[in-house]
C-alpha cells in the first residue's frame, strides 16, 4: 500500500498553497525567532558592555564584503535556477544551481579562511564578549549555508530525477530551497553591517 | 508563481537580474558608509536603513512576498510581531522591567555562581551590584 502525501503538486482548496510551500514558510518563521533572539542578545551584549570594539577593528571587511557579493550572486542564481525549470529548461537549470552551490562553497572557504586568521591570533570565542557573539551567529549561519549546499546538492544530483517523472513537484522542490536559501542571504545581509560596520 | 507565461517568466528573470544588480549596489553604498567614520547613532541609521532596503527587495523579489497568498502574510505577519517581542527585550531588561534574578531566584546560591560573584564585585570596589542580583 503506497501512501501519498496530499497537496504536494496542487495548491489545498483551503490555503491556495501546496503544502510544501506553506511547510517551508512555517519553518522560515521558526527561524526568524531563532536568528531573532540572537540579535536580542547582540543588543543586550553591546548596550550592556562598557566597552565595545568596532567590527573593522578586529574583523575583516575585505572577506565579508567578498562573501556578501557571493551570496547575494548565489541567490540571483539560485532564483534563475527555478525560473530555467519554470522554462522547462533543465540544462540551464543544472548550470544555475551548480552554480549557486559552488558559489555557497566559496562563502565557506572564505569563512574558514577568517576563522583561522582569528585562531592563529590567539582571538577565540571566549576572549571577549564580541567575539563569542560573533562566532555564535556567524557559525549558525554558516550551519545554515552548509544545510543548504546538502539540500541544493541533492536537487542538482540524485534528487533531480524526480524532473523527468513529477516536473510539477520537482519545481515546487526547488521554490521550497530557493525560499530557504534566500533566508540564509536575507539574514547575512543584516550580519555584516551589524557585525563587522558597526 | 505558479501557472504564469513564458513571456511573464522571462520579464521575472529580468526583474531578478535588475534586483541582484541594486543589491550589489547597496552593498558597495554600506561599506563606503562605514568609511565615512559618521557618529554612531547616524552610521546605525543609515546602515540599518540600507540593510532592510536589501532585506526587503529579497523578500519580495527573489521570496515571490511581492505576489504571495494571504496565509502566508498572515503567517508573517505573527512572525513579525514575535519578533518584535524578542527585539523588545533589551529595551525591558534597559529599563528594569525584565530582571534576571526574578528567572533564577528559585535555584540556590551556590548553582548561581554567587560566591565567584561577590568576589568579583568585592574585587571591583564592592558598590556594584554584581553580588546583589543573585
Amino acid at each position: 500500500m503506497s501512501m501519498e502525501i496530499r497537496y504536494i503538486e496542487e495548491a489545498h482548496p483551503e490555503t491556495g498553497l501546496n503544502n510544501s510551500k506553506l511547510g517551508i514558510w512555517l519553518f522560515l518563521a521558526s527561524e526568524v525567532m531563532l536568528f531573532g533572539a540572537l540579535f536580542s542578545s547582540y543588543i543586550i551584549l553591546r548596550v550592556g558592555s562598557a566597552d565595545w570594539p568596532r567590527g573593522a577593528e578586529i574583523l575583516s571587511i575585505p572577506m565579508a564584503t567578498f562573501n556578501t557579493f557571493a551570496l547575494i550572486a548565489s541567490s540571483v542564481t539560485m532564483v534563475m535556477s527555478w525560473a530555467s525549470l519554470k522554462l522547462n529548461d533543465f540544462g540551464k537549470f543544472r548550470l544555475y544551481m551548480g552554480l549557486t552551490i559552488l558559489l555557497a562553497f566559496l562563502f565557506l572557504v572564505v569563512k574558514y579562511f577568517e576563522y583561522t586568521a582569528k585562531f592563529s591570533h590567539g582571538l577565540y570565542p571566549s576572549t571577549n564578549t564580541f567575539l563569542a557573539i560573533y562566532f555564535t551567529i556567524t557559525g549558525l549561519h554558516g550551519i545554515h549555508i552548509l544545510a543548504g549546499i546538502i539540500v541544493n546538492g541533492y536537487l542538482w544530483g540524485p534528487g533531480s530525477t524526480l524532473w523527468t517523472t513529477k516536473p510539477e513537484m520537482f519545481t515546487n522542490r526547488v521554490e521550497a530551497a530557493g525560499l530557504y536559501w534566500h533566508f540564509v542571504d536575507l539574514v547575512w545581509i543584516f550580519l555584516f553591517p551589524v557585525l563587522y560596520l558597526l | 508563481m505558479s501557472g504564469h507565461s513564458e513571456e511573464e517568466i522571462r520579464a521575472t528573470i529580468r526583474r531578478y537580474i535588475m534586483v541582484g544588480t541594486t543589491l550589489f549596489v547597496l552593498t558597495v553604498v554600506t561599506v563606503a558608509i562605514s568609511y565615512l567614520q559618521l557618529p554612531t547613532v547616524p552610521a546605525i541609521v543609515l546602515a540599518l536603513a540600507v540593510a532592510v532596503t536589501k532585506g526587503a527587495l529579497v523578500a519580495l523579489v527573489f521570496m515571490h512576498l511581492i505576489d504571495e497568498k494571504q496565509l502566508i502574510y498572515t503567517v508573517l505577519g505573527l512572525t513579525v510581531a514575535g519578533f518584535f517581542m524578542v527585539m523588545w527585550i533589551p529595551n525591558g531588561w534597559d529599563r528594569g522591567i525584565i530582571e534576571v534574578d526574578s528567572v533564577y531566584s528559585h535555584l540556590p546560591k551556590e548553582q548561581l555562581g554567587g560566591e565567584h560573584l561577590d568576589e568579583h564585585a568585592d574585587t571591583h570596589g564592592g558598590e556594584e551590584d554584581h553580588g546583589e542580583a543573585h
